[in-house]
């Protein structure tokens, strides 16, 4: 531990030690406390705020370092219904004061490395932070290599925004709100792995929602990778009856992933030859985990990172565990709620690891709600449980919202939908701004 | 801590060998079971907004409504509820109904 707090404590030592009110002192309660064991977790997103709080309820006598470069986080949930315009950035705009307020030891500071081998985390500011356990959270980096045409340079014309901060999501909508009465928005989608795999079905049905309202012959275009996509049968009955014609899916038999983007002419060049423009044009490239995670040699191959599911820790690498969207843990997808199911699971094994206890094991879920409209939520659940070395779905649990369900349904679902972010950040964050 | 109704499951486990103790590795700790809830529920069972509020919910009725869930009541909960056997759902019971009454908004 050789992070400026320590370096301070050991300059004060020496120096009470000199003048021998060091002995008078003692014994110190508040250095001793710091004795105890640290855990520095790289990333405060949805996994690694989560795990900082769990380990303060299940771990009080650890030193927990949470470490972000974002004061604010503005969340990947409900970051669609900005882009249609249904509510401010404000609204899903999170902190790390609930943290602070639980006794986290909050760092605002870009990280510029984590050495798994001594468990410590380089700040660009030269300060170095290491510990007893390395959380490693650093959410997904864009794979900009695997789409032509398409760089950081281009979000101001084409943005991401998955979710990319307040600015990015405001800027969408502003397109949306510039677009011609008769325009298309095209949408491009990855292949899986990626952040949220309903969240670009969710952006064309809230981006139909707006247009549907003020620019009535506009239409939808989304340009899939894939054959089939998540809660697929939900989206296309919700499409049909709140967006009849509005709304056109092409997927990878129709040759429709994104091969190059022509940045300064809005336009997509497909895999099938087709050449596709856009008014507006949102693409969602394809990812991989967080540089952190990636430059650190966590990550295989494909750029993701393999972890031991009992307890999230890298393979190889002891005292290290990596959470959220940058692993692998299939069947789970890259989602918030799974990002928190993780750091629930990781803590405990922490906690019971300093504790000498031995480890017990729960179930897993995730949930996905997605919104259709502001007043129709459909949802998908799944039950896991780790079986051997891998995480398995429970054969009679899980499953998508009824297809048959009636309007009274969809709009309680929309309302768990709500309730579920705000109590998702209140377990995660500590506290939060809630969307309506 | 509840590693009292840990511990011998993990000795059977350890006892029957590898390929058994799959099935007995589930865990009884109702906070264990709990933490794949609170996401939905709020921290302790305590819910802002529509999902129901299920912190101090008695033991009985709590275990009523899992029934029910189970025979395919609820929107979201009849997907959960047949995971979870006898012992984590009255483990699951005890452990929010022993979360305090929420302060009012
Ligand atoms: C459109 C959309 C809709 C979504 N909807 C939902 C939904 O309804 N429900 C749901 O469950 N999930 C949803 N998600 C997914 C959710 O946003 C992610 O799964 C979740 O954020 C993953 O958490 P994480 O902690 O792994 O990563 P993140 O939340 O991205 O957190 C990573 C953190 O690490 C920090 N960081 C990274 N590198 C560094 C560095 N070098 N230095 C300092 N800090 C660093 C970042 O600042 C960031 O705060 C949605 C996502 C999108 C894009
Ligand atoms: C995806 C969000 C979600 C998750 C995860 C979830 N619940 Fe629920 N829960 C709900 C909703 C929504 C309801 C209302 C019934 C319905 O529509 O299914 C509910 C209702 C309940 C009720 C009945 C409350 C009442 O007042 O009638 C109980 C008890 C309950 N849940 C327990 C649990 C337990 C235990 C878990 C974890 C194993 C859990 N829930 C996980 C969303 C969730």
């Amino acid at each position: 531990m050789s992070d400026g707090h320590d370096a301070r404590r050991r300059a004060l030592m020496r120096a009470l030690a000199g003048t021998g009110l060091l002995a008078a002192a003692a014994p110190m309660p508040i250095l001793g406390a710091q004795r105890g064991p640290r855990i520095v977790i790289a990333g405060g997103g949805f996994a690694g705020a989560s795990c900082a709080l769990a380990l303060r309820r299940l771990a009080p006598a650890a030193r927990v370092t949470l470490i972000d470069r974002q004061r604010e986080f503005v969340t990947g949930p409900f970051c669609n219904t900005v882009v249609g315009g249904l509510n401010p950035a404000a609204a899903i705009t999170q902190d790390h004061r609930g943290l602070a307020a639980a006794g986290v030891d909050v760092v605002h500071a870009e990280i510029e490395g984590v050495d798994p081998s001594a468990r410590a985390a380089h700040l660009a500011d030269g300060r170095r932070i290491a510990g007893d356990r390395l959380v490693v959270a650093p959410g997904i980096d864009f794979d900009y290599d695997a789409l032509d045409g398409y760089g950081p340079e281009a979000l101001d014309r084409v943005p991401a925004a998955w979710p990319g901060g307040a600015a990015a999501l405001r800027r969408l909508h502003g397109q949306l709100q510039a677009m011609p009465e008769d325009g298309r928005v095209v949408l491009t989608v990855p292949d899986n792995p990626y952040r949220c795999p309903p969240g670009p079905y969710e952006r064309a049905s809230l981006i139909a929602h707006f247009l549907a309202e003020h620019k009535p012959r506009a239409r939808v275009l989304l340009l899939d990778a894939k054959n089939h996509f998540s809660k697929e049968p939900l989206f296309r009955i919700g499409w049909d009856s709140r967006y009849p014609g509005r709304v056109e899916w092409r997927g990878r038999d129709d040759g429709a992933r994104a091969m190059a983007i022509d940045v300064a002419g809005r336009r997509v060049h497909t895999v099938g030859g087709d050449e596709i423009a856009a008014d507006v044009l949102n693409v969602i490239p394809p990812q991989r985990a967080g540089r952190l995670a990636r430059d650190a040699g966590l990550a295989d191959d494909a750029g993701w990172v393999p972890v031991n599911v009992h307890d999230f820790a890298a393979p190889g690498h002891e005292g290290v565990h990596v959470l959220g969207d940058a692993i692998r843990a299939e069947p789970m997808p890259k989602s918030a709620y799974s990002a928190h199911m993780q750091a629930q699971v990781c803590a405990r094994a922490i906690a019971q690891a300093l504790a000498g206890e031995p480890p017990g094991e729960a179930p897993l879920i995730n949930a996905c709600y997605s919104l259709v409209a502001p007043d129709y939520g459909i949802s998908v659940t799944e039950v896991y449980r780790i079986n051997g070395d891998r995480i398995a779905a429970v054969q009679q649990a899980g499953g998508t919202s009824a297809l048959a369900a009636g309007p009274d349904t969809r709009r309680a679902e929309s309302e768990y939908a709500r309730s579920l972010y705000r109590n998702l950040v209140r377990d995660s964050f500590g506290s939060g701004a809630a969307p309506g | 801590m509840q590693s009292r109704f840990r511990l011998p499951i993990v000795l059977i486990a350890l006892a029957v060998g590898p390929a058994q103790a799959q099935a007995l590795a589930g865990t009884t700790d109702g906070a264990d079971l709990a933490a794949a809830c609170t996401g939905c529920h709020g921290p302790g069972g305590h819910s802002a907004g529509a999902v129901p509020d299920i912190a101090g919910m008695p033991v009985a009725e709590f275990e009523r409504r899992m029934a029910a869930f189970r025979d395919g009541e609820g929107t979201i909960m009849n997907r959960l509820a047949p995971a979870y056997d006898a012992a984590a759902t009255a483990a699951l019971a005890r452990y929010f109904a022993d979360r305090p009454e929420p302060a009012s908004p």
